[in-house]
C-alpha cells in the first residue's frame, strides 16, 4: 500500500517528464500554416514584384524554394551555400565559386556549372559569368570585395527555368501548389542536400487582413503570420508570441522634383522639418522601429545617430512663410497599405500645424507617381553590408541625382558611406522617416523559429523549425 | 349713344365690378389663409428642429457620459494618472468606441488637453484641444454646438464633454455628432418646405457650407444675402427670395441662428416655404374671375338686348303712331301689350287718338 502510494506519483512524474522531454525533441512532420497580408504573384526570382509588400513577402519566401551560392550566418558573415567554397584574385575582380556536389533542382536535374551560369548570366550586366570545371567564375569590371554579400541576396538565387517556363529551385521546399496571390503549398524536399526539413509542408495563404491574421493566430488556425508593427504590442498583450527583427525597411518621403510645386528646396525642407518622427514611431508604430533621419539604420551603418531626426515646426513655418506663392502639395501613399496611410496622414497633420498646405491621397495602381508632389516609399535593406545596402537604396530611390548613382568605392569606409549618405539627403529630395522591423506572430506549437540580426535581411529560415504535437 | 348701348354698358360695368370685388376678396382671404398655414408649418418645423436638436444633444451627452463611465475608460484614466504613463497604447482606442456608440466624433483627451486618441482624425494624436482643459463644469453644460476640426476640414458638431478624474488628473471624453445633411434628413418636412443649414465656419460666406438634406445646396450664392444678413444680425427673422421672374418661384425663409457655447454664431438654419401653391391658387381665382367676367359681359349683352327690346319696341310703335297722327291720319291705333307704364301710355295714346277722331267728326257734322 505504501509502496503503491509512492509508485503512482513516481510513474506519473516519469511519464510527464518523458512527455515533456519528447515535446522538446524535434519532430518530423506537420504543416506550418502561414498567413500573410501580401499577395505574391510568383516566386520566380527573375519576376519583379508590384509593390513593397509583395517584394518583402517574396524576400521572406524565396529562400525556402531557391538558394544562393552564399548565405549569411546569424552574425551576417558569408558562409557556403550552394557554393561549398570560393576564392578570388588579390584585386577581388576574378572570383571562383566551387559548387557543392550532389545538389539537384526540384525537377530532378543536377545543379551544374552551366545551369549556375545560366541563372546568374543576366543578374548584373557588369559581371562576366562563365563556367569552370567545378563551378562558376565571375569577373567584375571593378574590384568587388563584397561579392559574397551580393550573392547572398535572395534576388541572386539560382533558378532553373524548365521547358514549361516555370522556374524550379534547389531549396528545402518545392512548390506543389500555386494559386497566384492567394494560396500555395510547399512540400518538403526529401532529396535536399543538407537533409530534409522537419516540416512536411508549408501551407501559405496570402492576402489576409491583419485583423484576420491575428484572430487566426489566437485561435490556433495559423502558426505564423506577419503582423504590422502597430499590432505587435497588442498581440504581445494578448499573450501571443511575437518575433521582431532589427529594422530592415526604410520608409521615406520621396519628392518628385520634376513637379513645379516641389522644385524649390525650401518647400521640401519645410515639409521635412515639420515632421515629428518620434510620434510616428511611438504612436503609429507602437514603439516598433526607429525614427530615421538617415537612409541606413544604426545597426547597419553605425552612423545613423549623426543625422538629426528632431522636428522643428517653427523653422518649417518660417521657411514656408517666405515661399511665394505657396503651393498646395499632394502626398501619395500605397493604396493597399494601412500603415503607410496612417503615416502619410500624420505627416499632413504635422505639416498643416506648421502652416503647410498639403493633402494625403492613396496612389491608385493605375496612377503615375508623377501625379503626386511627394510619395511614401518603403524599401527593404538588401544587404547587411552597408556599402551594398546604401548603393541599392540610392539606385532604388527615384529622386537620386547623377552623383548618387556613381558607384561607391569598394571597399568603402564608414566615413565614405556617411559622406555619400549625407550628400544624398542634403537636398531634401529624400526624407527618411522611420526604419521598420519585420514583425511576426508565432503560434504556440511552432518550435525553433528565430530571425537573428545577421540574417534578418534574408528570408525565413525553416530548416530547423518543427511543429509541436504533430505525428511523426 | 342709344338707350340699348347705355343699358349694355351699365350691365357690363356692374357685372365686372361684382366679379372683381368677389375675386379680390377671395384672393385676399386665400393669401391670408396660406400665410397663416405657412407660419404654422414653419413654426412647427422650427419647433421640430429644436426638439430634435435638444433630443440629440441629450443623447450625445448620455453616450459620452456612458463612454466615460465604461470600464475601459476608467482603466485608461487610472493608467494615465500614474507618473510617466505611456499614452501611446491608447492611440487607436477611440475609433472602435466611436463606432460602437455611433458617434461621428470622439476624442480621449489628456489632463493637459492633448489628444490621446481621436476617432475622426486618428493622426491628430498629441495635438492639443486647449478649450477642453480650461475650467468648465462640463457635467452641467450638456451638449453644445461647436466647430470641430477634422481631416477633411472644419465641421459643425453637437458635442458633449465628460470628465473622469483620478487623483489630481482629468481624462476628458469629448464626443458628438456631426450637424450636417444626415441631421437635416431626419426632419419630417411637409410638402413645399425644406430646411437648409449654413455652417458658419469661415470668415466669409462659403457656398460649400450651405447644405440641405441632399448635400450641397444648389444656387447657394442666391442665398448668400440672406445668410450674410443673419451673420450681421443673428436673430430669428423672416426673409423671402424670388428664384426667378415667375412669382410662383418665390420662397419665404424663416431664419434661425444657431449659436455655440460662448454665444458665437456657428450655424444658420433656414426653413424655406415655397409660395408656389399659394400663387397657383391665386392664379386659379383670377382665371375664374376673368371667365366669370367674360360670361357676365356676354350675359349682359344678351340681357341688355332683350331688356332694351322689351322697353323700346312699344315706345317705337307709339312714336310711329304719333307720326301718323301728326301726318293727319287720326285713325291710328297702337297695340296695348302690357299694363305697365308703357301699356298705360299706349292706352292713353289710343284714347287720345279716339278723342281726336271724335272731335274731328263733331267738327265735320257741325
Amino acid at each position: 500500500m505504501k509502496l503503491r502510494s509512492y509508485l503512482y506519483p513516481a510513474i506519473v512524474s516519469a511519464i510527464a517528464l518523458l512527455g515533456f522531454r519528447a515535446a522538446e525533441r524535434p519532430r518530423y512532420g506537420g504543416t506550418l500554416r502561414v498567413e500573410i497580408g501580401a499577395s505574391v504573384a510568383s516566386l520566380d526570382p527573375a519576376q519583379s514584384a508590384v509593390n513593397a509588400a509583395e517584394t518583402s513577402a517574396k524576400i521572406d519566401l524565396l529562400p525556402l524554394v531557391f538558394e544562393t551560392l552564399v548565405v549569411l550566418d546569424a552574425n551576417g558573415v558569408p558562409q557556403p551555400g550552394l557554393a561549398s567554397s570560393w576564392d578570388h584574385d588579390p584585386g577581388a575582380r576574378q572570383w571562383n565559386f566551387h559548387l557543392r556536389p550532389g545538389v539537384g533542382f526540384h525537377d530532378g536535374s543536377p545543379l551544374t556549372p552551366s545551369s549556375a551560369v545560366a541563372a546568374l548570366a543576366n543578374v548584373d550586366p557588369s559581371w562576366h559569368v562563365s563556367s569552370s570545371s567545378d563551378g562558376v567564375s565571375i569577373e567584375t569590371s571593378t574590384p568587388t570585395p563584397d561579392l559574397p554579400f551580393l550573392l547572398a541576396e535572395p534576388r541572386h538565387a539560382l533558378a532553373r527555368r524548365g521547358d514549361d517556363g516555370i522556374s524550379v529551385g534547389t531549396g528545402l521546399f518545392r512548390i506543389t501548389f500555386w494559386q497566384a496571390g492567394k494560396h500555395a503549398v510547399l512540400s518538403a524536399n526529401a532529396d535536399y542536400w543538407a537533409g530534409r526539413p522537419f516540416l512536411d509542408s508549408v501551407d501559405l495563404t496570402m492576402g489576409i487582413s491583419s485583423q484576420a491574421r491575428t484572430i487566426d493566430l489566437q485561435l490556433g488556425k495559423a502558426d505564423l503570420v506577419d503582423l504590422p508593427p502597430d499590432m505587435v504590442r497588442r498581440a504581445a498583450d494578448d499573450k501571443l508570441r511575437v518575433s521582431v527583427t532589427v529594422p530592415t525597411d526604410l520608409l521615406a518621403l520621396v519628392f518628385q522634383t520634376d513637379r513645379k510645386a516641389v522644385q524649390d528646396a525650401r518647400v521640401r525642407e519645410a515639409l521635412a522639418r515639420s515632421i515629428d518622427r518620434g510620434a510616428i514611431v511611438n504612436f503609429i508604430l507602437q514603439k516598433q522601429g526607429e525614427a530615421a533621419a538617415s537612409l541606413l539604420p544604426e545597426w547597419l551603418s553605425g552612423t545613423a545617430s549623426l543625422f538629426s531626426a528632431s522636428a522643428d515646426p517653427a523653422v518649417a513655418h518660417s521657411l514656408w512663410e517666405h515661399i511665394k506663392p505657396t503651393p498646395a502639395l499632394v502626398l501619395g501613399y500605397d493604396s493597399g497599405e494601412a500603415l503607410e496611410q496612417s503615416i502619410a496622414e500624420r505627416v499632413t497633420v504635422n505639416a498643416r500645424a506648421a502652416g503647410i498646405s498639403i493633402a494625403a491621397r492613396a496612389i491608385p495602381a493605375a496612377t503615375r507617381p508623377g501625379d503626386f508632389d511627394a510619395r511614401l516609399v518603403r524599401l527593404r535593406m538588401s544587404s547587411p553590408e552597408p556599402r551594398e545596402a546604401l548603393s541599392d537604396l540610392l539606385s532604388a530611390l527615384p529622386a537620386a541625382s547623377s552623383e548618387d548613382v556613381e558607384p561607391l568605392p569598394n571597399p568603402a569606409s564608414a566615413e565614405e558611406i556617411y559622406v555619400r549618405e549625407r550628400a544624398a539627403l542634403d537636398g531634401f529630395r529624400v526624407v527618411p522617416l522611420v526604419h521598420l522591423p519585420r514583425t511576426y506572430g508565432v503560434g504556440n506549437r511552432v518550435r525553433n523559429w528565430e530571425i537573428r540580426a545577421g540574417n534578418a535581411l534574408g528570408g525565413w529560415q525553416l530548416a530547423d523549425v518543427w511543429i509541436e504535437g504533430e505525428a511523426q | 349713344m342709344t338707350f340699348r348701348a347705355k343699358l349694355f354698358w351699365l350691365f357690363t360695368f356692374f357685372v365686372v365690378l361684382a366679379v372683381g370685388l368677389v375675386a379680390t376678396g377671395v384672393t385676399i382671404t386665400t393669401r391670408h389663409a396660406f400665410d397663416q398655414m405657412d407660419n404654422r408649418h414653419t413654426e412647427a418645423l422650427v419647433a421640430q428642429f429644436q426638439r430634435e436638436y435638444q433630443r440629440r444633444g441629450q443623447e450625445v451627452a448620455l453616450q459620452v457620459r456612458g463612454i466615460a463611465d465604461g470600464e475601459a475608460t476608467i482603466r485608461m484614466a487610472i493608467e494615465l494618472s500614474r507618473p510617466n504613463a505611456d499614452v501611446s497604447i491608447y492611440v487607436n482606442d477611440a475609433h472602435g468606441v466611436a463606432n460602437s456608440h455611433q458617434l461621428d466624433f470622439l476624442d480621449f483627451v489628456n489632463n493637459d488637453g492633448s489628444i490621446i486618441s481621436s476617432a475622426d482624425w486618428p493622426s491628430r494624436f498629441g495635438y492639443k484641444l486647449e478649450w477642453v482643459a480650461q475650467p468648465e463644469d462640463w457635467a452641467s453644460r450638456g451638449a453644445f454646438l461647436t466647430r470641430v476640426d477634422t481631416e477633411a476640414g472644419p465641421a459643425l458638431g453637437l458635442l458633449a464633454v465628460a470628465t473622469l478624474r483620478v487623483g489630481d488628473k482629468n481624462l476628458y471624453v469629448v464626443g458628438g455628432e456631426k450637424l450636417g445633411k444626415e441631421f437635416l434628413g431626419t426632419l419630417a418636412l411637409p410638402e413645399g418646405m425644406r430646411a437648409v443649414l449654413y455652417r458658419n465656419l469661415d470668415p466669409n460666406f462659403s457656398a460649400v457650407d450651405l447644405i440641405d438634406a441632399n448635400g450641397p445646396f444648389e444656387q447657394a450664392e442666391r442665398l448668400a444675402p440672406l445668410v450674410e444678413k443673419e451673420r450681421q444680425h443673428p436673430v430669428e427673422q423672416m426673409m423671402a427670395i424670388n428664384w426667378s421672374a415667375d412669382p410662383a418661384s418665390a420662397e419665404s425663409f424663416h431664419v434661425l441662428p444657431l449659436k455655440g457655447r460662448n454665444g458665437e454664431l456657428l450655424g444658420v438654419l433656414l426653413v424655406g416655404s415655397s409660395q408656389r401653391e399659394r400663387v397657383g391658387v391665386e392664379r386659379r381665382i383670377i382665371l375664374l374671375s376673368v371667365g366669370v367676367t367674360v360670361l357676365g359681359i356676354l350675359l349682359g349683352a344678351l340681357l341688355s338686348w332683350w331688356g332694351a327690346t322689351r322697353v323700346t319696341q312699344p315706345v317705337r310703335k307709339l312714336v310711329e303712331g304719333a307720326k301718323q297722327i301728326a301726318a293727319g291720319n287720326l285713325n291710328t291705333w297702337v297695340a296695348v301689350t302690357s299694363r305697365d307704364e308703357i301699356g298705360q301710355l299706349a292706352l292713353a295714346f289710343n284714347q287720345m287718338s279716339e278723342q281726336l277722331v271724335a272731335q274731328r267728326d263733331r267738327i265735320v257734322q257741325s
